[in-house]
């Protein structure tokens, strides 16, 4: 029966393809999940070791080929064609990161040959200095060497560019010559502190499901969620949405990185002159960059766009400013190579007798790390006649500046002892004078570098060459695009500010210097005085309530402004003073508000602006013998409560709440004013009968008053409301009766 | 006037809020204030000048004794109940053992110089008293106490044979300058413990008189005494030596001056629920003097040998020292098992004398540091114990380098049958380790236990591999106490 022999064949089919598919899956996901834990190695077959052409490699010298040798079973075109690390300038092979020491030519025994995930110790090997061992970290002998990637060779691109170093380490325990060494206890990375190693970050972008080997970098987000932590920070989303994590988790770097390569000259063993960012040279012994003395350097803040989207963040980037030679006629830089036998006696690499006689100056018979510069027109004149003969046309020195973005080398939070000066501040991380070059080529005048021209971040400065060669970058804004507190300034409106601030006191001066001359008139008149009551106590209460906000105010704004030069509550703690002060300020005037309601005045009163008391004020009509407080002082009341307190509140809480930072040089302009009028208030309260009789007055609510001869005491009861309204909410009012 | 109060009241209301709000919405979320260790570390007061007070010669150190208790009266009482005159503690369970028995120095053996009954001679030169000779020393004589040996400051006092002051010590100098125990009374003992300086205890040696802050953060760097974290009342000094106790009562924890969770970040923090502080912030023990890590008695009584007191004494035996060592880790619960005089031992094993009790499925257990001292030391081979010989006594092992007959002395004083016929096994004795804290610097990095080349042997622990990758104990779901309480 045709159902009997199909019902076997499908229960046989179904059987084997269950088998089959348990197999493969089971096989498949214990490959992957020790791939992934990385703990324990993956057994790899044995493999057969093949050269480029596919035959088997027997005895030392041969490189063995990725192609050949995984392309056996692995689909090495596919991975190479997809890698970055296989192009036309980079060439790697599977070996270089699969091997255990990414030995590609060479005798191999068995331990070379364990096939597993790589290490950083694999991907160091081209890429900078990473540490593992327990033994204290140093930096390798041929650390200088190789300025440029070379294939095959041991090359520190990352560490040179940055002076990031991948170690668990602690700084303080590297063999290093470093400043305040006992002291920096933060490892020189605190990923590889925490035992992870490249590929736990460079393994996948966020998004991509699987590692292809398309080596990418997962954001940090991917990891960390920032604005979960962060909160000391003031203004933390700002912060976060305008910094790059690096710019304050990259600390102090105290890694070997390039300030300037020199290829304009070439030492005896082959290399360009390297200049280090941190290092005193003043302070450093012999010629190992072990024994050379680190000061470390604060990285530079620019802003640049973020791995290709459009908005710019705020990073760390270290500059290395590139001297070479370059034809002036066929623009082709001149290889070192070619610079080389310019300046080597033929066949050998020790200085020709010309270039001694010229450059060595101290007449050792060696030219030192000093005189091994281009610094005098001869010297250089020299290297261009010999580059000349050696067919460069028209041969020149030129100059390019490239900033490398700052990755690695983090710090966690609680290593790091930031203070908000660190770039709050007039003197700060941000906006520095960038040293280029120490010592520039191209003559005893020197020449200036020229940017790169493709440069990522945005920097706003000029580059000028001090006479004895030193080439400074001078930046023109501390930080393209942004406003930061404490640091940045809009000089035109801050004098003005000042200006405004010292005619006040130049008015205080004047009137004084008036009253003095005109004291000896008065003080003949014979005067009574009688006590009158002006102020009732929630009018005192409030008034120095007040005059308590101010002063608060004005001393955390001014610490906000002046970050670095004093230090009262510190800038985080000024700032929240600052802000929760504004709140109470506006409560207090609603309070005041409140107060006239239940006191029985109109509105209007309140808020009514009258001409006359302007009128008054600024006439001299009726000043002398005045009783009420002179018209002066009503008007830098009006001018204080009623215009400054509001413009200050309005632009502070645009700058706050509504995040438009652009206010802050308008805010601090009205601070000017503010503090010109607040002086002037106080100088005012002398003027009265007595040099404290109105301050007395504020105090006690009773003011002595002087009475003419034979007249009684004015009892003008709507001036006394008018008084205390004045007080109060110190805004302008007419008269009652007047209207 | 009731609307001025009126208005007065709802002004000051309104204006508190005005403050009171703002206030609370800016300022929540403050960290808290973390205790400060100071707080809790009492300031010793300056020690009145003694020298006025005697004038005389002293005749008999008993003499001196009495001349303290005339003003401090209570003095004797005090000290007279704690385990520095009783050489034992209060009746406790040990495990193993049906009834408490009270244990101490007194009755305890150890890998050492093993036993004092019947060496009281030597051993009793660090006894807070004078005269103890034999089981008959009277525990109640008041004059009997020595005050100097903690006391004194003219750093002249020492003590010799049955803890009588040493020939040539000049009492009166000692009893004029007086005052408060500093590290260097402390040390006489527990640095000198075991017959030298750094012997015994791997963590108290002469370095630690006056020790840089690498050598121990407390000392060192804020320059602290003993009885600073050993805190002292009545002559009642906190503290436990696991060598001759076995468990925490009357113990010292980090905590008291510290901070449970004293770390910046929240992943060392989440270490302290299975790592004591001490594993991190010890990095290494006897750091600067050696200390014995093996002792073998049965080498010992050989003439022919070159003395050398760091690898072969006739009397003792051969030795190995080391220095700057790195710790050995065992969880431990603060408790500890003790081996006492007459139980069975199996002679082809090591015996632990006194192994510290918790595994990973103890809830209050965590990985500790300990300095491990291993021996070779003499037992019965009929009755399977180990045994005690009499050593520095009269017609000892020192004297006389017999074991037989010292083992036969030794059976008169302690009462402990001797076959006739012995032999030598293995021992060890934990030291859980305590000082030689390094400075928060110089902890253990992630990497120590981390990482391919850990100092701790996880799989030994009872982990299934490095918990940084496989998970703790915890996520393991390998507490077992710790389920009842829920």
């Amino acid at each position: 029966m045709k159902k009997n022999i199909i019902t076997p064949v499908f229960i046989f089919l179904a059987v084997i393809l269950t088998v089959t598919l348990t197999v493969t899956l089971s096989v498949t996901l214990t490959v992957t999940a020790a791939w992934a834990e990385g703990d324990e190695e993956v057994e790899h077959p044995e493999i057969v070791l093949m050269d480029k052409e596919g035959n088997e490699i027997t005895g030392p010298g041969t490189a063995i080929s990725g192609r050949t040798t995984c392309g056996e079973c692995h689909d090495a075109d596919e991975i190479n064609r997809h890698t970055k690390h296989v192009n036309q300038k980079v060439k790697v092979e599977c070996m270089d990161c699969h091997f255990k020491d990414g030995k590609t030519i060479g005798d191999y025994t068995q331990a070379h040959m364990m096939i597993r995930r790589p290490t950083s110790q694999n991907c160091v090997s081209c890429h900078g200095i990473a540490h593992t061992g327990s033994e204290p970290l140093s930096i390798p002998g041929d650390y200088t060497h190789n300025l440029e990637y070379t294939p095959g060779k041991k090359n520190y691109g990352m560490t040179q560019r940055t002076g990031a170093v991948i170690s668990h380490q602690r700084i303080s325990a590297s063999a290093l010559n470093l400043r305040d060494k006992s002291n920096r206890n933060a490892a020189w990375d605190v990923h590889a502190r925490l035992q992870m190693d490249c590929l736990t970050c460079h393994n996948k972008r966020e998004g991509q499901k699987a590692f292809n080997h398309d080596i990418n970098t997962a954001a940090c987000t991917s990891c960390h969620d920032a604005l979960a932590g962060h909160n000391n920070l003031t203004y933390k989303e700002k912060h976060l949405e305008v910094l790059s994590c690096q710019s304050c988790h990259v600390s102090v770097i105290y890694g070997p990185a390039f300030r300037t390569v020199d290829r304009t000259v070439v030492d005896t063993a082959g290399s360009a002159r390297v200049e280090l960012r941190g290092v005193d040279e003043s302070r450093s012994h012999g010629t190992s960059l072990n024994t050379k003395y680190y000061k470390g350097f604060l990285p530079f803040l620019f802003p640049s766009k973020e791995n290709g989207g459009a908005k710019y963040r705020i990073s760390p980037f270290n500059l290395v400013t590139r001297w070479y030679w370059k034809s002036r006629k066929t623009d082709e830089t001149v290889p070192l190579e070619v610079v080389k036998q310019a300046y080597y006696a033929p066949g050998s690499s020790r200085y020709a007798g010309d270039i001694l006689k010229v450059f060595d100056k101290n007449r050792d018979n060696r030219i030192d790390a000093g005189e091994l510069v281009l610094d005098s027109e001869e010297k250089t004149a020299l290297i261009a006649k010999k580059l000349a003969a050696l067919g460069v046309e028209e041969p020149e020195i030129a100059g390019t500046v490239e900033a490398f973005k700052i990755k690695h080398g983090m710090v966690s939070a609680s290593r790091m002892k930031w203070d908000c000066s660190v770039c709050h501040a007039g003197e700060s991380k941000m906006g520095r004078d960038i040293l280029l070059t120490a010592a520039s080529p191209g003559g005893p005048k020197g020449i200036g570098p020229e940017f790169s021209k493709d440069l990522q971040p945005q920097i706003q400065g000029d580059i000028t060459v001090a006479p004895g060669g030193e080439v400074l970058l001078k930046q023109t804004a501390s930080v393209t695009g942004h406003y930061v507190f404490g640091h940045s300034r809009t000089q035109w409106l801050r004098q003005l500010g000042v200006w405004i601030f010292f005619l006040g006191i130049f008015f205080i001066v004047v009137h004084m210097g008036v009253r003095f001359v005109g004291r000896s008139k008065h003080s003949a008149a014979e005067q009574t005085t009688a006590p009158r009551y002006l102020y009732p106590f929630f009018d005192r209460f409030w008034h120095w309530l007040m005059a308590a906000i101010f002063t608060l105010t004005v001393l955390t704004g001014l610490e906000i402004h002046f970050t670095g030069s004093f230090k009262l509550f510190g800038l985080a703690s000024a700032v929240s003073i600052h802000d929760v002060l504004t709140p109470i300020l506006v409560g207090n005037v609603v309070l005041a508000l409140l107060y006239h309601f239940t006191g029985g005045q109109r509105l209007k009163a309140f808020f009514g602006f009258n001409g006359k008391i302007v009128r008054e004020a600024l006439t001299r009509k009726g000043r002398r013998g005045e009783q009420n407080p002179n018209r002066f002082q009503r008007l830098t009341y009006i001018v204080l409560l009623n215009i400054l307190l509001p413009f200050q509140v309005i632009t502070g809480v645009l700058m706050w709440a509504a995040g438009f930072r652009d206010f802050a040089p308008i805010h601090n302009f009205g601070s000017w004013l503010f503090l010109t009028f607040l002086i002037i208030h106080l100088y005012l309260t002398t003027t009265g009968h007595g040099i404290f009789s109105r301050m007395r007055a504020m105090i006690t609510g009773y003011d002595e008053e002087v009475v003419k001869t034979g007249e009684k005491p004015d009892d003008d009861r709507m001036n006394l409301a008018d008084m205390r309204i004045l007080d109060a909410v110190g805004t302008m009012i007419g008269r009652p009766g007047n209207n | 006037m009731e609307t001025f109060k009126r208005n007065w009241l709802t002004g000051t209301g309104l204006t508190a809020l005005i403050f009171l709000i703002p206030l609370l919405l800016f300022l929540t979320g403050c960290s808290e204030n973390v205790e400060d260790p100071w707080d809790t570390v009492k300031k010793q007061r300056v020690h009145l000048d003694h020298a006025p007070f005697f004038t005389k010669p002293f005749d008999k150190p008993q003499e001196v004794t009495r001349a303290c208790l005339e003003c401090h009266e209570n003095a004797a009482k005090g000290l007279m109940k704690t385990a520095h005159w009783k050489w034992e503690g209060e009746p406790v369970k040990v495990p193993g053992h049906e009834k408490p028995m009270k244990i101490g120095k007194k009755n305890l053996l150890n890998n050492f110089c093993i036993g004092i009954r019947g060496n009281w001679v030597k051993c009793t030169s660090c006894h807070a008293g004078y005269g103890w000779a034999d089981d008959s020393f009277d525990f109640n004589e008041e004059e009997n106490v020595d005050c100097l040996i903690c006391h004194d400051w003219s750093g002249s006092y020492a003590k010799g044979a049955y803890g009588m002051p040493a020939k040539g010590v000049d009492l009166l100098a000692a009893a004029k300058r007086v005052g408060y125990p500093r590290r260097d009374n402390c040390g006489i003992c527990h640095i000198y413990g075991g017959g030298g300086m750094g012997v015994k205890h791997g963590d108290l040696d002469n370095s630690l008189v006056n020790p840089t802050e690498n050598t121990d953060v407390h000392m060192g760097k804020h320059n602290m005494l003993c009885i600073d974290c050993h805190k002292t009342e009545d002559h009642n000094i906190t503290g436990k030596a696991y060598s001759v106790s076995v468990g925490h009562e009357n113990g010292i924890d980090c905590t008291d001056c510290h901070n449970a969770a004293p770390h910046a970040g929240s992943r060392l923090n989440a270490h302290t629920e299975a790592v004591a502080c001490q594993t991190c912030h010890i990095s290494h023990y006897a750091k600067k003097a050696p200390t014995k890590t093996h002792w073998d008695w049965s080498k010992a009584g050989d003439s022919e040998r070159e003395e050398d007191p760091h690898h072969y004494l006739k009397i003792k035996g051969e030795f190995i020292y080391g220095k700057n060592l790195v710790p050995e880790y065992a969880w431990f619960n603060l408790k500890s098992y003790r081996y006492i005089l007459g139980d069975k031992i199996d002679p082809e094993k090591v015996t632990d004398l006194n192994k510290p009790m918790g595994d990973i499925t103890d809830k209050t257990a965590k990985i500790w540091p300990f300095k491990v001292h291993r021996a070779t030391q003499p037992y019965d081979k009929e009755f399977n114990y180990l045994l005690q010989p009499v050593t520095a006594g009269e017609g000892g092992f020192w004297h006389e380098f017999d074991w037989d007959k010292a083992f036969k002395l030794a059976k008169d004083i302690i009462g402990l049958e001797y076959s006739g016929s012995y032999g030598f096994a293995r021992t060890d004795m934990y030291w859980p380790l305590s000082h030689m804290v390094s400075p928060a610097s110089r902890a253990l990095q992630c990497a120590d236990c981390h990482s391919e080349k850990s100092r701790l042997d996880w799989k030994a622990l009872g982990y299934k591999g490095d918990p940084a990758k496989t998970g703790g104990r915890v996520a393991n779901k390998l507490i077992k106490n710790g389920e009842k309480e829920g």
